[in-house]
């Protein structure tokens, strides 16, 4: 099997300085039905269903406790599932140890041998594969050129600060030319200005690599601006699998809304129905306009959600659809932006982002929701 | 996240100490310090030190007499050769064991407190009772040797005690806790995400024990062995009681007791004991230097 | 943080134990290791009680007279009235000596921690009958050994740095917040070792002066070295009346052994209560 792997011409051309024009990915599809694994009485992740195309970059999203972890640790082996499929381009591979899957992980605290200098660190994959010594330094140094950290080959991983170490661990698992690219939360352990740097070098590695990954994270903002497509999971089920922009601006469920940034809940009660409108009545009377997000019948119990940036504010006394009155609580200065909350006719304070420094606490205003912002999502019984 | 088990919290004094502070002495921890520091120099240092004083205090004039005497002496120096015999045969006995075991059980956490709790009950017995209880156990009709005969490993019983083997035995039975637990300690602090790391890259179970696990456990392996070595090199009760003491277990802490409280030469008596103290400094300085050569340091895989 | 224990697989894939080889190696092994344990435990159990005991798995007939005679041969109040005098001053004294010190280590930092942590470590490093013959030798030339305050010098060498050792660890554990917390909530920090460390430290200071308590009743080199006819301990007792066997039966030392092994016990799986001892040994690695 690795025989095989190292002596593929095409496949050790992946490593290199990025070329512009994309390697073919190693592999065709990754297919996953119905994997489960059941923690004593926590059912960690139940009939997860994915199917990942060659190249594609996925975010496996949620809270912690959402079976992220689990389903990233049974794909590689780590953890073996009490039922479900993986198929690699028609292999089943469910029952092969994590040794013989040839994929690449990196660890959220990196797990760098200590005892090893940079450079064995970075080659212990190829050893493992009998790759021949003299091969093992013409791949190790371009790998680590592609981290940039040439200079750093002799020195110990404690005498790296962390941005390198996790740059280590990406040029260990890419080294290996892996058939899948499985990273747990690899950023989280860095500070807020790095992490977006990391952001920016995963996705170059990703491309110009030709690689397959797998990425999980709690960051919403991470799997919007690394992915190709998102998996939103709760409670070990997937709620929404799409493209970052279908998952924001299309969410399925006021879960993802609201795990997406709709932090304006409402509990609603459905007043009529028109085509693309829905009207829905709020706990104290109000009457508002939205986008149903799924299918309802009058007087069904309902959840309206809107994101905070999405309100717009008029000055007290105006007009219009989905207008109401309130009066400012509480004034946030962001930096980019102000953050309110609202107190109105609604049975809850409402969050508003506004790009407007002008507010200050006590002021009166007009609060509005857009419709077309304004999702309304069945009632799934959790608030 | 990861915090490993036991992670430290910082020192109070670790915070950002006011500038011109640092050089100042800080009396209290002195005063704290003090008691626990004046005793080992009082009962611990001083007599050693006045040991070898005791021991250069000789009739001849020639200040390393009673030194000489022990290494002319085939009787007194083969003592050294007779507690070698015991004491490294049973030191590696028990890392050969306590190394594979520590390793299997790293991540055994149910009635991992319970067997913790057996192993440390002979180091509460002692080497006395041990050796006491041992004495009809390992008897020629004690229950060892009739079990050895009803599974018909044996055709008649052997002779466990009043020997070497018996000596070794109990050093065996008194050591083995003390050295599983220094490794499982070592086993267990080594994060398993690396070996994990090396699973997904490819090392199967024997690559990772040997390169990432055995190379992490180094500096465990070379306390317990300091540890274990150090102690049996000692072994004294057990020596008498279950061994030979006129012959193959007569070992060096019999003959500096025998100096001292059968023949009153203390000067001799000392130089034994120096003798004996010396050889474990040598040992300790020869194994823990090795051990600096080899990696130390924390045995997780990065920050967090 | 928030998703420790998350990333964490909580069963790694591995075959069950009954099907993995080496899982029987070692519980084979550590069955064998309760198997010599237990067997030298209950073979003096048993001795003990045995009338007599002539080459059968089990004695002939049982009495219990053996402790009424060892109690009588042996002076058994008067050992075990000097056993615990010896180890209740030791573990006190230790506790008195071993817990400020081990507060200031684990507190503090300075220069040389690490050389004054060795210093005061040395004495449980190297064995006793190595320091136990120049520092008997001392205790006799002061005219010290022979009598109970010898043997108690001589069983604080090794118990004060045995109970730093245990403490050490156990104040790191102890979050230095609450101690700011207090500071500034104005308590001097005469008060907060008073009243916010020390009740804290309390189940490691019980642990501690327990294990202390089991390792010098155990301990038998210093006071086989520094007792006189009545400041003997039990073990050196036992010592004694092994090595003139014959003169006394065999039962009746092993009916001493069992109230030795006993006390100890229970001693020692109330300190078990209270601490891990893994983390005691982990700690002794510096």
């Amino acid at each position: 099997m690795s025989a095989q792997l190292q002596t593929d011409p095409r496949r050790s051309a992946g490593i290199g300085p990025a070329t512009g024009d994309r390697p073919a990915p190693r592999i065709e599809r990754l297919r996953i039905r119905a994997l489960t694994k059941q923690f004593g009485e926590l059912a960690a992740l139940s009939a997860f269903d994915l199917d990942v195309r060659g190249g594609e970059f996925i975010s496996l999203l949620g809270p912690s406790g959402c079976g992220k972890t689990t389903a990233l640790n049974c794909l590689a082996g780590l953890l073996e599932p009490d039922a479900g499929q993986i198929e690699l381009d028609g292999e089943d591979i469910v029952r092969t140890a994590p040794e013989r899957r040839r994929f690449g992980m990196v660890f959220q605290n990196y797990a760098l041998f200590p005892h090893l200098t940079v450079e064995r660190n970075i080659a212990f994959g190829l050893r493992m594969q009998r790759v021949p010594n003299a091969r093992i330094g013409e791949r190790v140094t371009p790998a680590l050129d592609m981290v940039r950290l040439r200079e750093q080959r002799d020195k110990y991983p404690a005498q790296l600060s962390g941005g390198q170490q996790q740059r280590i661990a990406i040029a260990r698992a890419i080294v290996t030319e892996p058939r899948l690219m499985l990273m747990d939360e690899p950023l989280s352990n860095l500070d807020a200005k790095l992490r977006i740097e990391m952001r920016t070098e995963i996705r170059r590695l990703h491309q110009s690599l030709g690689l397959t990954t797998i990425y999980v994270t709690h960051d919403q903002e991470e799997a919007l601006s690394l992915s190709d497509r998102v998996v939103l999971m709760e409670h070990g089920v997937v709620r929404q699998v799409g493209t970052p922009r279908e998952v924001y601006l299309e969410p399925s469920s006021a879960y993802t809304a609201n795990f997406l940034g709709a932090r304006n809940l409402l509990p609603v009660q459905i007043a009529a129905l028109s085509g693309d409108r829905v009207e829905v009545a709020t706990t104290t009377g109000i009457t508002l306009t939205g986008r149903p997000r799924g299918a309802f019948s009058a007087d069904e119990a309902a959840i309206a959600a809107i994101r905070p940036e999405h309100i717009v504010l008029h000055p007290a006394g105006q007009d219009g659809i989905n207008t109401l009155p309130g009066a400012v609580q509480e004034v946030e200065f962001m930096g980019q932006g102000t953050q309110l909350s609202v107190q109105s006719a609604l049975p809850e304070e409402i969050i508003v982002r506004t790009d407007q420094d002008a507010w200050s606490v006590g002021d009166r205003l007009t609060l509005q929701f857009p419709p077309d912002r304004l999702f309304v999502f069945p009632d799934e019984g959790e608030g | 996240m990861a915090r490993s088990a036991g992670t430290i919290a910082p020192p109070v004094e670790a915070l950002p100490a006011v500038a011109g502070r640092r050089r100042r002495v800080n009396w209290p921890v002195v005063a704290l310090l003090a008691p626990a520091l004046i005793l080992v120099l009082l009962l611990f240092i001083y007599p050693l030190a006045d040991g070898i004083r005791l021991s250069l205090h000789t009739k001849s004039g020639n200040p390393f007499a009673n030194y000489g005497d022990f290494f002319r002496d085939a009787r007194q120096r083969d003592t050294i050769w007779n507690t070698l015999r015991l004491a490294l045969p049973a030191t590696l006995i028990n890392l050969a064991v306590a190394i594979p075991l520590a390793y299997r059980m790293r991540r055994v956490v149910h009635f991992r407190r319970l067997l913790t709790g057996l192993f440390v009950i002979p180091m509460s017995l002692g080497t006395v009772l041990i050796a006491q209880g041992m004495l009809t156990f390992f008897g020629p009709a004690g229950w060892f040797n009739k079990t050895l005969i009803a599974l018909h490993l044996v055709g008649e019983p052997q002779r466990l005690v009043h020997n070497r083997t018996g000596v070794m035995i109990s050093l065996i039975i008194s050591e083995f806790p003390v050295t599983f637990l220094i490794l499982l300690a070592f086993a267990s602090g080594i994060d398993p995400n690396l070996e994990r790391a090396a699973q997904m890259l490819g090392a199967n179970t024997w690559q990772r024990f040997w390169r990432i696990v055995f190379p992490l456990m180094i500096p465990g392996i070379a306390t317990a062995f300091a540890l274990s070595f150090v102690a049996t090199f000692a072994v004294f009760p057990s020596a008498v009681m279950l061994g030979q003491p006129a012959g193959e277990t007569r070992v060096i802490a019999i003959a500096a007791w025998q100096a001292a409280y059968e023949q009153f030469d203390y000067a001799s008596a000392s130089a034994i004991a120096i003798i004996m103290a010396a050889i474990e400094v040598l040992v300790l300085a020869l194994v823990l230097g090795a051990r600096s050569r080899f990696y130390r340091g924390p045995a997780s895989g990065g920050k967090g | 943080m928030s998703t420790a224990v998350e990333s964490m697989p909580r069963r790694e894939r591995t075959r069950p134990w009954f099907l993995d080889p080496s899982g029987w190696l070692m519980g084979a092994f550590i069955l064998f290791f309760i198997a010599l344990i237990g067997g030298i435990f209950f073979t003096v159990l048993f001795d003990s009680f045995a009338r007599t005991w002539f080459g059968g798995w089990l004695p002939d007939a049982y009495t219990t007279k053996w402790y009424s005679s060892a109690v009588q041969e042996f002076d058994l109040w008067q050992v075990l009235k000097v056993t615990l005098i010896v180890a209740i001053t030791v573990v006190v004294v230790s506790l008195l000596i071993g817990v400020p010190a081990a507060y200031a280590l684990a507190r503090h930092d300075f220069p040389g921690k690490g050389l004054v942590f060795l210093f005061l470590l040395l004495p449980i490093m190297v064995p006793p009958i190595t320091y136990g013959i120049p520092l008997a030798t001392l205790l006799y030339e002061r005219d010290l050994a022979g009598r109970l305050i010898g043997v108690i010098i001589a069983n604080l060498v090794p118990a004060f740095p045995f109970v730093i050792i245990i403490m050490v660890p156990f104040i790191e554990q102890i979050d230095p917040n609450l101690e700011r917390a207090a500071r500034i909530l104005g308590a001097s920090p005469l008060q907060v070792f008073v009243r916010v460390l020390l009740p804290l430290a309390v189940p490691g200071m019980l642990a501690a002066g327990l294990l202390a308590l089991v390792r010098t009743i155990a301990l038998f080199e210093l006071t086989f070295l520094t007792s006189g006819a009545s400041s003997q301990t039990l073990v050196v007792a036992l010592y004694y009346a092994t090595s003139s066997a014959g003169i006394r039966t065999s039962q009746s030392i092993d009916a001493m052994a069992v109230i030795y092994m006993l006390t100890t016990t229970v001693l020692l799986v109330l300190a078990l209560r209270f601490i891990n001892p893994t983390q005691i040994v982990s700690r002794t690695r510096e």
